[in-house]
């Protein structure tokens, strides 16, 4: 893998060489000689008739230009510019490549889809409608100019010199002359709404950089100076072509009302001249210090980006790792390494984390570049612990693997996924974890069952139903398994309820199914997450070889959590059974008539996304579809919904975390939902039926606001 | 220094129905395996003592069949350094003792600690016979210890109830067993369970310990197995789901009953009810 990112980059680079070169010279071709005029100057009129003296000369000396002081100066700037960014670019693959490889580059197709869509499409980034419009306007501003210069460099290298064949010619060059104007007047409006919303409206998440402003105020600079220069020379030279520059013309129009005469507006050129292509240098040099590195970063990073399922945490090899997940630097990936340089400090994964919302310590952004800071200063300290370290204790221990952060960021970065690999090192090489888990980890390993109640306990709920044990021999093996999950089956007497339920919609419809009951374990997703990945692969290994026991080869569960890792990460750890989304199922049954919908609900109750459902599995529309079209609930939705729902609070172990800080991600929840004015909240999740449970009653809403879990309003429309 | 753990890993009922009071065999789905807690309390002891001390080994020791290797290989993640198991299956107190002592003469010790009971059989007798053996002194349920090793001293503190505690002050070598609160044990990290797989455990024959049989005299015997009485401070609360005449079953019999699928009492709502009682008038022609 190495081999592969040194040959990406590379290529990366060279185009980047390209590019630089090519501006050099295109600014050197249209600056230095066009300076003086337009097609006139070689050419007897503007339709490009015969050859005047200088044109002859030209052609004479092979189409080249005796060279100049000014054009020394400038080659020695841009080669020291170049020099700059080489040295800058390189200097960060060796921080990336610090760390341990690992960067996939399979599907290559999708790749190339994915960089087309987000980095030329801007598809992310233009989910903030202000930030992205004004951002995609810069974007292709310089991409437009870029195209230009490359349009320039392919004449003046192959095509004229080879044939003779001159592509800008003086039917061509007023249209080019426009392109490059509105070109440059796009990037300029971008940049001014990039400049209003960072310093007018002030969004709390995009911090204040002033190296961001500094990138901002140059790229102003630039623009208007180009502009400027361009206008000047148009009107000193008295050029044909002044109408087909309107923003350039318009602009020196303004300059030549403070600026008389001839001599002036000379000089005012040069200056001008000079003024933007050292800031332009500057500019290019400082790629690999300044905020302009996420051009080349960002778009590798969209490149190289994560495409297994959104819901699968990496297999940590166990067997053959030294060292397990990230307890320095340098334990994370090149890609995870990579990922802090993409990071643009957009903010958006700060805006939507559940956790800076309700006031604790974590903040994504803040631990990207915090690592980010941590792998510059790295030469010197290798081996530093990161937590206690760039990371604190509360941070890392405050996620709830909501996955809001990966879902909001525009370059793709994965902040979810570092902290899950600082979790890993602290839990299984340190032993160092918040002491609430200590028992869960050994509850799990010797009952099975995060609460210790035994597998015994697991049937309690099916109470007096007739349902279909696999493990009994006389039994024929139903078509689908449904899986009840620990909540569901052990400790939660509401859940259990829940579970019933599902069984008794089940046996409504006809389906045929069966249950392991005491003979489920875990599905281990709380270990997973909380970073126990030597418990979580042990349960998981034993409930995979149950399933092939038991020959299983469609299972259905109604907690997110269970069906998200067996659909998403137990494939990877030998699992070949279906995982059936229950929602789509039960809308199925209803559809086809197998279940017949006997009284609506028609309340007004809200609906809350779950995380593990919603954004991890992309489920948001039948739940929906469900409530509003068949059962008949008058559905209001809240503020945070979908993509964007807010976190009950649960995942990531934080639900058997007693104490703490700032506010209860369930209690803002509910008071959110509270605001819709409806009857109640519909939760999909045991999880979150836990969570809201509680904060209900701390609210003191426990007559007042209902809490139904969906299933339970399925059965109460359908029995 | 040389401490001695002993552990024992229990099959421990968390179901209070599991023992079968005709035959007196245990539903092992009722049961499950782990490092009895106690000991645990104790290793974690050992362990600290071994880290805050220069040159000091922890030996982890277990009588029993196979099942007691993974009590050794969790002492040995947190911390032990060897694994000895007696391949010994008798759950006598005093034969256990016996040969327990023994190994642990020919390993050599500065001091032996052990769990105050294990939660399976509940005797918390081992460690009292294993001292008499040894003939070193012995405190049973500590939750403080602190060493002297200079004067060969230990200060330990038990519970004596209602809050209050008592000091001891004991010469080294001795045996204590562990009370809860003595510590609060360490969750082993991975490189050590993974290491404690690789690790061999020494496992004694009990006959290479040497002739002892005019000592081999087993002390207790199984009587019989009772029912406890309901506990009246904890209630039982029953699934909610159950009917109402099943729950009633459950509180009464303290989680013991199982609802019946055939009984005489019915079940259902008003009409189905009127009609079963109806037939059943009518069957028993009454009317």
């Amino acid at each position: 893998m190495q081999q592969m990112n040194a040959v990406k980059s590379l290529i990366v680079f060279l185009f980047f060489i390209v590019f630089t070169l090519t501006s050099a010279h295109a600014t050197e071709y249209y600056s230095f000689h066009m300076a003086g005029s337009d097609c006139t100057m070689c050419h007897d009129d503007v339709s490009g008739g015969e050859l005047n003296d200088v044109g002859t000369q030209f052609e004479e000396n092979g189409y080249r230009f005796p060279i100049t002081q000014k054009e020394i100066l400038f080659y020695a700037l841009s080669g020291l510019a170049i020099l700059a960014i080489f040295f800058g670019l390189f200097r960060r693959y060796k921080l990336w490549s610090s760390g341990r490889p690992g960067a996939k580059m399979d599907r290559i197709a999708k790749r190339w889809d994915g960089l087309f869509v987000n980095v030329f499409g801007q598809d992310k980034i233009l989910k903030n409608s202000l930030a992205g419009q004004g951002h995609l306007l810069l974007f292709w501003s310089f991409t437009l100019l870029g195209i230009a210069v490359i349009f320039i460099l392919i004449q003046e290298y192959i095509v004229l010199p080879l044939w003779g064949v001159r592509l800008i010619n003086s039917y061509f060059y007023p249209f080019f002359r426009l392109f490059l104007d509105i070109s440059g007047l796009i990037g300029l409006i971008g940049a001014i709404i990039l400049a209003y919303r960072r310093y007018i409206i002030k969004p709390k998440e995009l911090g204040d950089n002033l190296d961001d402003g500094l990138s901002l105020l140059f790229l102003i600079v630039v623009f208007l100076t180009g502009f400027l220069a361009t206008g000047i020379r148009n009107q000193l030279y008295q050029s044909e072509w002044t109408n087909w520059a309107p923003v350039a013309s318009s602009l020196a129009w303004g300059l030549k009302l403070v600026v008389r005469e001839e001599e002036g507006l000379k000089v005012c050129f040069n200056v001008l001249w000079w003024v933007h292509s050292l800031i332009g240098l500057i500019f290019l040099a400082a790629i690999p210090y300044s905020k302009l590195l996420h051009a080349f970063t960002s778009s590798l990073n969209i490149f190289c980006r994560n495409l297994e399922p959104k819901g699968a945490l990496p297999v940590l090899d166990i067997a053959s790792s030294e060292t397990y997940g990230a307890g320095k630097i340098n334990d994370f990936t090149f890609k995870h390494l990579l990922e802090l340089d993409a990071c643009t400090q957009c903010g958006r994964c700060q805006e939507n984390c559940p956790a800076l919302i309700s006031e604790k310590h974590l903040n994504p952004k803040s631990i990207v570049q915090n690592l980010k800071k941590h792998m510059e200063a790295s030469s010197a300290s290798n081996s530093a612990t990161l937590i206690g370290g760039p990371v604190t204790d509360e941070e890392i221990w405050e996620c709830t693997t909501c996955l809001n952060c990966i879902e909001h960021c525009p370059v793709f970065i994965e902040p979810m996924l570092k902290i899950v690999e600082m979790r890993r090192n602290a839990v299984l090489e340190k032993s160092n974890f918040p002491a609430e888990f200590k028992q869960i980890f050994k509850n799990l390993e010797i009952f099975g069952d995060p609460k210790g109640k035994g597998k015994v306990t697991r049937e309690g709920w099916v109470s007096n139903l007739k349902i279909n044990r696999i493990y009994q021999k006389d039994n024929a093996t139903p078509e689908i398994l449904f899986w009840a999950g620990c909540i569901g089956a052990t400790y939660d007497e509401r859940s259990k309820s829940t579970t019933n339920a599902v069984a008794k919609i089940f046996q409504k419809a006809g389906v045929s199914f069966g249950i392991l009951g005491k003979e489920e374990f875990c599905c281990g997703d709380p270990a997973r997450r909380i970073g126990n990945e030597y418990l979580f692969q042990k349960l998981a290994l034993k409930n995979i070889e149950t399933m092939k026991k038991y020959g299983v080869k469609k299972l259905v569960t109604h907690c997110p959590h269970c069906f998200n890792t067996f659909k998403n990460e137990y494939p990877a750890l030998g699992a070949d059974f279906e995982v059936i989304d229950i929602f789509e199922f039960i809308k199925t049954l209803l559809d086809q008539g197998k279940l017949e919908v006997k009284s609506k609900i028609g309340e007004s109750f809200t609906y809350h996304d779950p995380c593990y459902l919603g954004r991890y599995n992309l489920v948001y529309e039948t739940p929906r579809d469900i409530l509003k079209s068949h059962i008949g609930v008058n559905l209001t939705e809240m503020e945070r919904i979908k993509e964007t729902s807010f976190c009950c609070g649960a995942g990531g172990g934080n639900m058997w975390r007693g104490v703490s800080a700032g506010k209860r991600m369930e209690n803002l929840r509910i008071q959110e939902a509270v605001k819709t004015e409806v009857k109640g909240i519909v939760t999909a999740c045991p999880h979150c039926d836990i969570m809201f449970d509680s904060a209900i009653q701390q609210e003191g809403m426990g007559y007042t606001f209902k809490l139904v879990n969906l299933i339970e309003l399925v059965k109460q429309a359908v029995l | 220094m040389k401490i001695i753990v002993c552990v024992k890993q229990i099959g421990y009922i968390y179901d209070p129905t599991a023992i079968n009071l005709a035959t007196g065999e245990i539903d092992p789905e009722k049961m499950v395996s782990m490092l009895n807690p106690y000991d645990e309390i104790a290793v974690e002891e050992a362990i600290k003592i071994k880290e805050s001390e220069n040159d000091c080994e922890v030996i982890a020791i277990t009588a029993g069949g196979p099942e007691g290797d993974n009590a050794l290989k969790y002492s040995f993640a947190m911390g032990a350094d060897r694994m000895i198991r007696l391949d010994y299956e008798n759950t006598d107190p005093s034969l256990i003792s016996l040969f327990l002592a023994k190994a642990i003469e020919k390993i050599g010790y500065d001091m032996v600690l052990c769990g105050k009971k294990s939660m399976d059989s509940n005797g918390g007798q081992v460690g009292s016979f294993l001292a008499e053996r040894l003939h070193i002194p012995q405190v049973s349920g500590i939750v403080s210890l602190k060493l002297s090793l200079n004067d060969k001293k230990a200060v330990v503190e038990r519970y004596l109830g209602k809050g209050d505690r008592e000091e001891l002050e004991c010469d080294l070598p001795a045996l204590f067993t562990t009370e809860m609160g003595l510590n609060d044990p360490r969750y082993p990290a991975l490189p050590g369970r993974l290491l404690a797989d690789k690790t061999n455990i020494e496992i004694l024959d009990i006959n290479s310990l040497g002739d002892s049989s005019d000592k081999a005299v087993g002390l207790t015997d199984i009587l019989k197995f009772s029912q406890p009485r309901p506990k009246t401070r904890k209630t039982f609360s029953p699934d909610s789901n159950l009917s109402a005449t099943d729950r009633l079953k459950l509180m009464m019999s303290g989680g013991g009953a199982k609802p019946k699928e055939d009984s005489n009492v019915l079940e259902g709502s008003a009409d189905e009810l009127s009609g079963h009682i109806l037939k059943y008038l009518i069957q028993e022609q009454i009317i």
